[in-house]
């Protein structure tokens, strides 16, 4: 079986929890991040640094076969593994995650709400990518949002949906019903999640609703699942035309979660998405809906987790992983 | 702002590092006998000591026989190690006859007055492992309690520590010392902080030095001090656009000598081929007097002294300060 190998940085734990199910299929995977964050995922990849990396590299043509890298970062500086990986016979994926593709000209042109001010600068992802079809076997983004931004730059890419263990996200205690409903949002970037529009919004609500109002920021990831578990309602993030990381967390807790998904990428999905789709105009009323209605939101809560069991479940995922990696390697 | 230098602890100011077990990638079991680390103890000319060599030598076993990991540097490359592993580790370490044993042997033909200085890296106690094994009737899980991670250390250090008793007691007339332990993994990950900083406690009770082998640019590379290490070295690395030059070297130099820290000599592998005389140019106008330690391919030193290679002559000059730059340098050394 071919060696596996991820690198160099881990974002919302999907690195580390796609290592940790490809092993329970036995396959040989190693992850390696250099981005430690106070998230702490746990997920048994290796925390090192990029100075490691660079010394180790070397050795890691011995060892893998296929170089799955996130996020348009590699193990050496300035792209210098690709072509050695390249001349070496190994295959590379190259998984995109926002904004190391997510060009600023381009985002603005189906979205006016997007802020997409903590993507790479656009000549850098144009030139990236350049230099990306030349040696990646294939793409992989983890929705049609990403899709548009990378498509006429490869051969072949994958749209892969994020994956979650659903053993980890209980939702049996889902059916949370404060007296006083509790609103929980948790922006990592409160730029590009729109938190201070959220913000506003929710101090004009207080005015006519009683609800408490939580902001996770700068926790574990343990304890920010706490948080989430003790919610009404969960905003994710009203700007970017897609859900993100923390939508399938809270829909695989039975929550109702609030993200701003595009028009135009509804039908990207294979039934409809239990997400309240809410932009800066319109979030206002959906949170209404959301309040004076706690029937929809249980029932926004069954579905979502029913919706990440069919599509956002790790072991599914996997499997549509494997089979990319087959056509990569060439193997049945 | 000074470099690190060794006399200032009394310590030998220039070690080289010593592979042992098995490799990164390898399937040989690497064993220094005598023989193999004569060259490096001793500065020979037609298989006559002229001079003692470098000061003092640090092992460190990457994976185990059965390719379990050992250092942190072989994270990623081998199976989550054991109590076996680890016991495997001292085992082949103390054996007699080769590695630090055939040093302390070797020790006595060192000319009279100099001391060869032993430092051991620690192993790492990787974080995936559930089960490490049992210590003292108790069963050690790395993942999911990190008190455990220190307990194997400990464990550890006492079972180096009881073998190098014995080992100095049998061979009279020694002149090696062991002077510490070896933190060998350059990032810290945000459990090995408070690993590191007991552990050093620990070794200094016990009345050893600890030293911390980094990378340039490592987080928190800086504090090592507060983390309780005695000696930081730092190797230079590099983040450039173009083929690793000697200019990061410079680069690194300025950084340690700003913290007070020693260097670590790197060559080998995809490295300019030219790199080792670079790093002698450099280091003999720029940081002679620090405390370095050199970190080649394994014996690449003993078959530099057996084809006859001036390299050879040039590494032993560098460490008595009698080297002198060579224009336009082609090296022996690559892979």
């Amino acid at each position: 079986m071919y060696g596996i190998v991820h690198a160099p940085i881990e974002i919302a734990g999907q690195m580390g929890l796609i290592c940790q199910t490809l092993k329970k299929r036995g396959f040989p995977v190693v992850g390696y991040n250099t981005f430690q964050t106070q998230f702490n995922f746990g997920r048994g990849i290796i925390d090192t640094d990029i100075y490691h990396l660079i010394k180790l590299f070397e050795s890691t043509l011995h060892k893998f076969d296929l170089y799955h890298f996130h996020n348009s970062y590699t193990f050496l500086p300035d792209y210098q593994d690709l072509p050695i990986l390249k001349d070496n016979g190994k295959k590379i994926v190259m998984h995109h995650r926002g904004n190391d593709v997510r060009l600023r000209s381009l985002a603005k042109r189906n979205n006016p709400y997007v802020n997409a001010e903590s993507s790479f600068p656009d000549a850098e992802i144009e030139k990236n990518l350049k230099l990306f079809s030349k040696y990646v076997s294939a793409a992989i983004v983890q929705d049609y949002e990403l899709y548009e931004y990378v498509k006429d730059y490869y051969e072949k890419v994958y749209v892969l949906p994020r994956l979650i263990d659903l053993k980890t996200f209980d939702h049996s205690v889902s059916n949370t019903e404060n007296k006083v409903p509790i609103i929980v949002h948790a922006p990592t970037n409160r730029e590009f999640k729109g938190s201070d529009v959220i913000e506003k919004v929710l101090l004009d609500l207080k005015k006519k609703y009683v609800f408490q109002y939580i902001l996770v920021e700068n926790q574990t990831h343990r304890e920010a699942l706490s948080c989430y578990r003790s919610a009404d309602i969960i905003i994710d993030q009203i700007l970017c035309g897609m859900y993100g990381n923390l939508s399938v967390e809270v829909m695989a807790m039975g929550k109702p979660v609030v993200a701003y998904i595009r028009e135009d990428l509804k039908n990207t999905f294979p039934e409809e998405l239990p997400i309240v789709s809410a932009n800066p105009d319109s979030l206002r009323d959906r949170l209404i809906d959301l309040l004076e209605n706690a029937e929809l939101r249980r029932m926004l809560g069954e579905k979502g987790r029913s919706f990440v069991e069919r599509y956002h479940s790790a072991d599914i995922v996997i499997e549509q992983l494997i089979q990319i990696y087959q056509v990569v390697m060439g193997t049945p | 702002m000074a470099y690190f230098q060794g006399e200032t602890k009394g310590l030998n100011n220039y070690l080289f590092h010593c592979s042992f077990l098995r490799s990164l990638t390898g399937n040989e079991v690497q064993v220094w006998s005598k023989d193999d680390l004569r060259p490096y103890l001793l500065y020979l000319h037609q298989a006559r000591v002229v001079d003692a060599f470098f000061g003092g030598i640090v092992f460190e076993a990457e994976r185990s026989v059965d390719g379990s990991t050992l250092s942190s540097k072989s994270l990623g490359f081998g199976k989550p190690p054991t109590v076996d592993s680890w016991k495997e580790t001292c085992r082949e370490l103390f054996r007699r006859g080769q590695n630090l044993a055939a040093v302390v042997e070797l020790s006595k033909e060192i000319p009279f007055g100099k001391m060869i200085d032993i430092w051991i890296a620690l192993p790492y106690p990787d974080v995936t492992q559930h089960a490490f094994g049992i210590i003292d009737d108790t069963l050690l899980h790395f993942r999911q309690d990190h008190k455990d991670r220190k307990l194997a250390l400990k464990w550890w250090i006492q079972q180096v520590a009881t073998e190098w008793q014995a080992l100095s007691k049998e061979v009279i007339g020694h002149r090696a010392r062991f002077c510490g332990f070896v933190w060998s993994k350059s990032s810290l990950a945000p459990n090995d902080e408070q690993l590191v900083t007991d552990i050093n406690g620990y070794l200094h009770e016990l009345g050893y030095h600890t030293l911390w082998m980094q990378n340039y640019g490592t987080v928190k590379g800086h504090e090592g001090k507060r983390l309780g290490f005695d000696i930081v070295l730092t190797r230079p690395t590099y983040l450039g656009t173009k083929n690793r030059g000697i200019e990061w070297v410079e680069t690194a130099s300025s950084y340690v000598k700003a913290f007070e820290h020693g260097l670590i000599l790197w060559a080998g592998g995809i490295d300019s081929p030219t790199l080792m005389i670079e790093l002698l140019n450099l280091g003999c106008q720029r940081f002679a007097e620090a405390f370095q330690l050199f970190e080649l391919p394994v014996k690449s030193l003993k078959q530099m002294y057996e084809k006859e290679d001036p390299m050879y002559v040039y590494v032993y000059a560098y460490t008595k300060k009698a080297y002198r730059p060579i224009p336009n340098p082609t090296s022996s050394i690559e892979k």
